[in-house]
């Protein structure tokens, strides 16, 4: 007989999630919003939540069970002419102890380490032979392999004990400023280049494999583990074996893009060129490229989604927006404007060229980067500088090539909905979804739409965002996060939902915050969702500028993976209104520009790209005329740019106006690679009143009647 | 004792059945896989007489390569895992009835590979009543009993089971928040 029966879990769990996650005053109010519907949910709920505390204080389960079985010590156990004596650390890799030299022929302490044995998939010989490739080392910058054997058929490794702390703490603690810094860097590359001229790669640079120790008082950097995770042959992505059950030798954070590819095993000295770069930018900013709380709230396949494309701000960027600048520049010993000031330039174009995601434009090899920074200790021109604009203006469209799809959705309910996103998803690839915005306006609609998806996914593991613009209009929070948790349903992906009731400069700029933080962005209008068309593009746009300018202000929407799912009936609104929704006060709009922000998304595809354009029509007689207006014009557009037209959806409004559909309504869409699709239930409904699709594009071709404009 | 083949069959047989929810199955395969466990845990022993001790973890990923190498009963090592976090359980309970039992001997250790270890290190004989409380859990809500087994019992970190599941740690941090919950209230009333 369980405690909680299973019914009743499965009303607790999701609000547990909740309930947990909120602080105090929600939780009492939202229980007692719970109460006032189900009591004995309420009760339940309560008395659970009451443990959480005597849970934490009295840290239940937080140990292990391992730990009440009595590990046996190796403690004074012999390991060649070692003795151990305790342990030093353990992780996915096996344990390390330390030892002391016991034969009487020296003194002095040695590291064991003692591999997991799982991980060692070709055995203890190919072990060995690697063993006697890292004895070869013989560096002042690098811990000595000092022996290596099987101990009853578990291999170990003797390593020169150092007694020192991880790099970027080292120099936090000791204050050091950004020069002194760069010295000790460098004497790190000297023994990266001295492993890479020995055809040894590290593959796990990381400050804590970076130690400093005090040799007369002077600080020397000393390297361990190189090679190891090569020893234990275990390339960091092969996690289709090992490293999703949390034998994952590299740290995500310091990981390059090609190791982030699965099953690529072709990794050179420009990988551990990529993690020495990230290891250079902490020392300067006092954080990784690649933020550390972001990869917490990732998945796995999202991290290594980020490291392939996620371009990170310079540092100097990174330390102007950081909320920690004061005590990151104090222990540089400078003031805040002055550290930025000090890495503005050159500093920040050595530690990008490293943190190229082409790893053919990093550095070649680790002198080289040593050789940079000695340019640059020496104030001379240092060879990494900021790629030309045409290169970044390339590089940006070559990364944005993408469909764009624009999709209206007149009336927004659940169904339509789930159509328009799975036309998205379709071509998106699903797993690219992981950014919505919605564009809301209509508090009626979301009503409705939040009514029909509310409840689907109270338990969805991630939490999306909401920001709105809705100005107190605080009672329809309830029906937006109905709405949200629908659509995450629907996507069963990490999802972030925008809602947007009107647009403003506040909101644009959340938007792109969003956007820079998540990637990918599918946009979904709804009602005159014009709203989120805006939104999107002034976004892509100032993403543009931002690019050209290298602003990170304004990042550039990213990677092949926006294809944009712009759901908004372009051309009704910017016809019907003439365009007072692009124009006018906000954003980079030219005199006449209602499609200027068109244009700049144009830009952004190049030949080839997906342009979906749905067109509502059949609201009156007159609106035909409005539709045709509106195709010219986007036929205008798209000859101008290098937009292509995959796909013209139509659909009809459900108030629609019931007489004939007008000839004219329907102009002349044979533009572009037009091939006429139809989705939505209103063009279901359409397809009922009118005949199957085959009849409805002969229609079209029939019905050309340009119009001039 | 079948020979190896029909060990393999059965395994595979049994993890069909107890997919498609046949109890009597699952009862099975978590023998079956306890035995496997519990062979290699002995066969560690055995070529260490000393005793050095063999991590939980290393155990599962021992038994992982091993069945694996003789049949691809387990698709994935994540399903083999929550099978076998399950038996891993048994295992560690029955050792430390039998330790309890023999006081020391010839028997094997398992440690975790975190030396971290918790000031509150769990009794044995709390661990027995624990053990009924997950098989409780596993009835209301299995991916939380599973859960407890891969943490608490195998020594999983948060990371790594948030990956071996392709979530994010912070779910499997708030799901380890509600198993805990569940089972403080099932010990404790």
């Amino acid at each position: 007989m369980a405690v909680i029966e299973k019914a009743l879990w499965q009303a607790v769990s999701p609000l547990l999630d909740e309930l947990l996650d909120a602080d105090e005053s929600r939780r009492d109010a939202r229980l007692g919003q719970i109460r006032a519907t189900d009591p004995t949910l309420a009760n339940e709920l309560g008395a659970l939540l009451a443990r959480q505390g005597t849970v934490e204080t009295q840290q239940f389960l937080e140990g292990s069970a391992l730990d009440a079985t009595g590990a046996a010590t190796l403690a004074g156990r012999n390991i060649g002419s070692y003795t151990l004596e305790r342990p030093l650390g353990a992780g996915g890799m096996g344990s390390v102890w330390l030892a002391r030299r016991s034969d009487g022929h020296f003194e002095g302490h040695a590291a064991v380490k003692f591999l997991n044995l799982a991980l060692l998939a070709r055995g203890a010989g190919r072990f060995r032979r690697e063993g006697s490739v890292l004895a070869r080392l013989a560096h002042p910058n690098i811990a000595r392999l000092l022996d290596a054997g099987l101990l009853a058929g578990q291999p170990y490794l003797v390593l020169e004990y150092i007694d020192g702390e991880p790099i970027d703490r080292w120099c936090d603690t000791h204050a050091l400023g950004v020069r002194a810094r760069l010295r000790l860097f460098v004497e790190v590359l000297g023994a990266v280049t001295h492993a890479h001229n020995n055809l040894i790669l590290h593959r796990d640079l990381k400050p804590s494999n970076i130690l400093i120790c005090l040799y007369d008082g002077q600080p020397i950097p000393k390297v361990i583990d190189f090679g190891l995770a090569k020893a234990m042959h275990q390339p960091l992505t092969e996690h289709t074996l090992y490293t999703a059950h949390g034998a994952m030798i590299g740290t995500p954070l310091y990981m390059s893009p090609e190791q982030a590819e699965i099953n690529n095993l072709d990794v050179d000295t420009r990988t551990d060129i990529y993690a020495l770069g990230v290891i250079l930018y902490e020392l300067l900013t006092g954080t990784t490229p690649l933020e550390t709380q972001r990869f917490k709230a990732a998945a796995w396949h999202e991290m290594l989604r980020l490291i392939k494309d996620e371009e990170p701000p310079r540092p100097s960027t990174r330390l102007s927006s950081g909320a920690v600048l004061p005590s990151v520049a104090a222990q540089r010993r400078l003031e805040p404007v002055k550290l930025t000031k000090l890495v503005r330039g050159e500093l920040d174009w050595i530690v990008m060229k490293c943190l190229e995601k082409d790893r053919g434009r990093r550095y070649e090899t680790a002198n080289g980067l040593a050789r940079d920074l000695g340019r640059y200790l020496h104030d001379e021109p240092v060879e990494a500088c900021p790629p030309s604009t045409g290169y970044r203006l390339r590089k940006f469209v070559r990364k944005h090539r993408a469909g764009l799809v624009t999709t209206g959705l007149q009336e927004l309910d659940a169904r339509l909905l789930k159509t328009h996103l799975a036309t998205g998803e379709r071509l998106l690839g699903t797993d690219r979804v992981s950014s919505i915005v919605i564009g809301l306006d209509d508090t009626a609609r979301t009503q409705e739409v939040g009514d029909a998806l509310a409840l689907r996914l109270r338990s969805a593991s991630s939490e999306p965002l909401v920001l709105t613009d809705w100005r107190a209009r605080a009672p329809f929070y309830g029906q937006v996060r109905a709405l949200y948790s629908g659509v995450f349903w629907f996507l069963g992906g990490i999802v972030f939902v925008l809602v947007c009731l009107a647009t403003s400069n506040t909101l644009l700029m959340s938007v792109m915050e969003r956007v820079r933080e998540f990637g990918t962005l599918l946009a979904i209008g709804t009602g005159r969702g014009q709203v989120a068309l805006m939104v999107v593009l002034e976004a892509l746009w100032l993403g543009v500028v931002g690019a050209l300018v290298g602003d990170a202000r304004y990042p550039p929407l990213r990677r092949e993976s926006i294809t944009l799912v712009l759901a908004i009936s372009v051309i009704e609104h910017i016809g019907r209104d003439n365009g007072i929704y692009l124009r006018g006060e906000r954003g980079p709009c030219d005199a006449d520009g209602d499609y200027t922000s068109i244009r700049a998304l144009a830009a952004l595809l190049v030949p080839g790209g997906r342009l979906l354009v749905t067109v509502p029509f059949g609201r009156s007689e007159d609106h035909g005329w409005f539709v045709q207006y509106d195709l010219a014009r986007l036929k205008n557009l798209v000859a101008a740019s290098n937009l292509g037209v995959a796909e013209v959806e139509f659909f009809r409004y459900r108030d629609a106006w019931e007489g004939p559909l007008p000839p004219h309504a329907l102009g002349d869409c044979s533009y572009g690679r037009g091939a006429v699709a139809a989705s939505g239930l209103a063009c279901l409904a359409l397809v009922r009143e009118r005949g199957p699709l085959v009849s409805l594009r002969r229609r079209l071709a029939a019905w050309k009647t340009p119009f001039p404009i | 004792m079948g020979d190896v083949a029909g060990d393999m069959n059965a395994l595979a047989a049994a993890l069909t059945a107890a997919e498609g929810g046949d109890r009597a199955a699952a009862a099975d395969l978590f023998t079956m896989l306890y035995a496997e466990l519990h062979r290699l845990a002995r066969r560690q022993l055995n070529a260490n007489p000393a005793g050095l001790s063999i991590s939980a973890t290393t155990l599962l990923h021992e038994a992982y390569l091993d069945i694996r190498g003789r049949t691809a009963v387990f698709p994935d090592h994540g399903r083999f895992f929550a099978y076998a976090a399950r038996a891993m359980r048994g295992l560690i309970i029955d050792h430390l009835r039998e330790r309890k039992a023999l006081k020391r001997g010839g028997e094997f250790h398992l440690t975790s590979l975190d030396t971290n270890a918790s000031e509150s290190v769990p009794q044995e004989q709390e661990l027995v009543p624990l053990g009924e409380a997950i098989d409780e859990l596993a009835a209301v809500a299995p991916a939380l009993a599973e859960l407890v087994d891969l943490k608490f019992f195998c020594g999983f970190s948060f990371i790594e089971i948030a990956q071996m599941r392709g979530v994010s740690e912070r779910t499997v941090q708030r799901d380890w928040s509600k198993a805990r919950l569940y089972l403080d209230r099932a010990l404790r009333g």
